[in-house]
């Protein structure tokens, strides 16, 4: 479970005087979900590409397995599933040519397991693809990423332009990946579908890795809100301590901002008589904001 | 292989369409030899009002056409198939990376176990193979077509057709490499086109002017020494396999250094 998977080092990518990436040092584990972070145009496209070897990097290294992603990349490649967020097939195949043709780059042409996923995924393979439903492509595009059973799936906004009900359909396959000890390396700016399948994330921002945590250590970590309503008077001095960053009064409530250190704060406003305490769980768009708010701050 | 049946299958139209037009000029070339020989010797007096240089020019190539052989060099391999030779090479060519590009599927398939040198290669040797054939059919086809419409084929041998082809092959092979190399440059089928055809007039202008002459690939593609000696042009034909295969070296550094 500790392996790292992918590896990266210094990754960084220009495009001209563009930047893409900058100074990337990523560790994906084996069999975790890693959701990646950002909003558009903060280098989750760049990284996915760097790591199949479709762009070149202006500098540093990322390993994948071990290999080098640039060097070894067919190797790699042997072993990685891969959906891009602008998945576009071969239209005037039919959804059987074109399994069949995405199956022919693998020595592993199980044509049980294709059956099985057409089965499962419930795809219509016959008629060729340009008259399939977005869906129905999508579907398509995550079974050709499955069929030879890599031990690596990338996923590039997976259910970008989905229904809810189909998006919710997508996320149990994927968990099901996981379940099957593969490791998934999914980008996505639907921080709901990450919170809900992802074990680790890494939110990025132009182009700069600013956090990488598990969810719930970073729902722990990330600012949290207090609301408590004390039976007597508590002046704001009293409750200045360390990891309370902010404090908002309305007669006898108290709105406390607080980042780390809650059991200590806990303990201090427990001493005093309460009326009620409240703790607000922060999602994880909450937090996403969050950062984002505090990083343009400084 | 995997890339080249898809190629195969993707193409298949546009070379049975290139096909039946090149069947059909052949056609039209063979049956129509015995109306060219009787207009021959009236040609001159057509000419009146030509400026003095097309007169000249148009002489000088009618002057060589002296039997069936020399006819069909001139006016089959020189002029229909050469010149549907250079715009089928360019039609051919402009799709084959820049289509991918365009509909973004080579990032699918560049996702795959696959080398991108192999990924050009296998694309660039389908292309010439059905260009290759395409032209061949036709010229071999003449000389059954010959026989049955009683042409007078004496000395025209099946094997001077399929060193004819080669000669205009070569030509094709040269555009189509060329093309090629632009198709690997620009993600658009239509900015390769127009390179094609740039690079392409380019070449012919400098068919035209005695000191840059030497420079183009039109005055290399010459099989009419085939059909008027039996002289085959091997270093013509060599220089322009050489140059075509320079342009595949190229497209393949390219490619491989390309971000997609």
């Amino acid at each position: 479970m500790n392996e790292n998977i992918i590896e990266s080092e210094g990754l960084t990518k220009y495009y001209g005087h563009i930047l893409g990436i900058k100074d990337l040092n990523l560790q994906v584990k084996r069999g975790e979900i890693f959701g990646y972070l950002g909003p558009n145009g903060a280098g989750k496209t760049t990284t996915i590409k760097l790591l199949l070897d479709l762009i070149h990097s202006t500098k540093g290294k990322v390993k994948i397995f071990g290999l080098d992603a640039h060097q070894d990349s067919l190797e790699i490649r042997k072993k990685i599933g891969y959906m891009s967020v602008d998945f576009n097939l071969y239209e005037n195949m039919t959804g059987e040519e074109f399994l069949i043709f995405c199956q022919s780059f693998y020595s592993n042409r199980d044509k049980g397991f294709k059956e099985k996923l057409i089965k499962k995924f419930e795809i219509k393979i016959e008629g060729k693809i340009k008259t399939y439903s977005h869906g129905t492509k999508q579907k398509l595009a995550l079974a050709q990423a499955l069929l030879h059973q890599p031990e690596l799936l990338i996923l590039d906004e997976p259910t970008i332009g989905l229904d809810p009900l189909m998006q919710n359909e997508f996320l149990n396959l994927i968990k099901e990946q996981k379940s099957e000890g593969k490791t998934v390396f999914m980008s996505s700016h639907i921080l709901l579908e990450v919170e809900k399948i992802c074990d680790r994330v890494g939110i990025l921002k132009k182009g700069t890795l600013i956090v990488t945590k598990n969810i719930d250590e970073l729902k722990r970590t990330t600012e949290r809100t207090l609301r408590v309503v004390f039976q007597k008077e508590v002046s704001e001095k009293e409750l200045e301590m360390e990891g309370i960053t902010k404090i908002e009064k309305e007669g006898n409530k108290y709105i406390l901002t607080i980042a780390g250190n809650e059991e200590e704060i806990l303990k201090k406003i427990n001493s005093y008589p309460l009326f009620s305490l409240n703790f607000e769980e922060a999602d994880l768009e909450d937090i996403f904001l969050r950062y984002f708010k505090n990083k343009e701050e400084k | 292989m995997i890339i080249t049946k898809k190629e195969f299958k993707e193409n298949r139209w546009k070379f049975v369409i290139f096909l039946l037009i090149l069947l059909i000029t052949e056609i039209i070339v063979v049956y129509f030899y015995p109306a060219f020989k009787e207009m021959q010797p009236d040609l001159n007096s057509k000419m009146i009002g030509m400026p003095k240089f097309l007169k000249e020019l148009a002489q000088k190539q009618l002057s060589i056409i002296t039997g069936y052989p020399a006819y069909l060099g001139s006016q089959w391999f020189e002029k229909n198939l050469k010149q549907f030779a250079v715009i089928f090479a360019i039609l051919l060519a402009m799709g084959c990376l820049a289509k991918e590009a365009e509909n973004k599927t080579l990032e699918l398939l560049l996702s795959k176990p696959i080398s991108r040198t192999r990924v050009i290669l296998e694309k660039f040797i389908t292309t010439c193979a059905g260009m290759f054939f395409i032209t061949l059919i036709p010229s071999m086809i003449i000389y059954p077509l010959s026989l049955f419409w009683g042409r007078d084929i004496n000395g025209l041998t099946m094997i001077q057709l399929i060193l004819g082809n080669i000669v205009t092959f070569s030509l094709a092979f040269v555009i189509l490499s060329y093309t090629f190399f632009f198709s690997v440059l620009f993600n658009d089928q239509v900015k390769t086109a127009v390179g094609g055809i740039i690079l392409t007039l380019v070449f012919w202008l400098f068919s035209l002017f005695k000191l840059t002459k030497n420079l183009s690939i039109f005055t290399h593609c010459n099989s009419m020494p085939l059909f008027l000696k039996g002289e085959m042009t091997w270093n013509e034909v060599y220089l322009l396999f050489s140059v075509g295969i320079l342009f595949m070296l190229l497209s393949i550094y390219a490619f491989n250094r390309k971000d997609i």
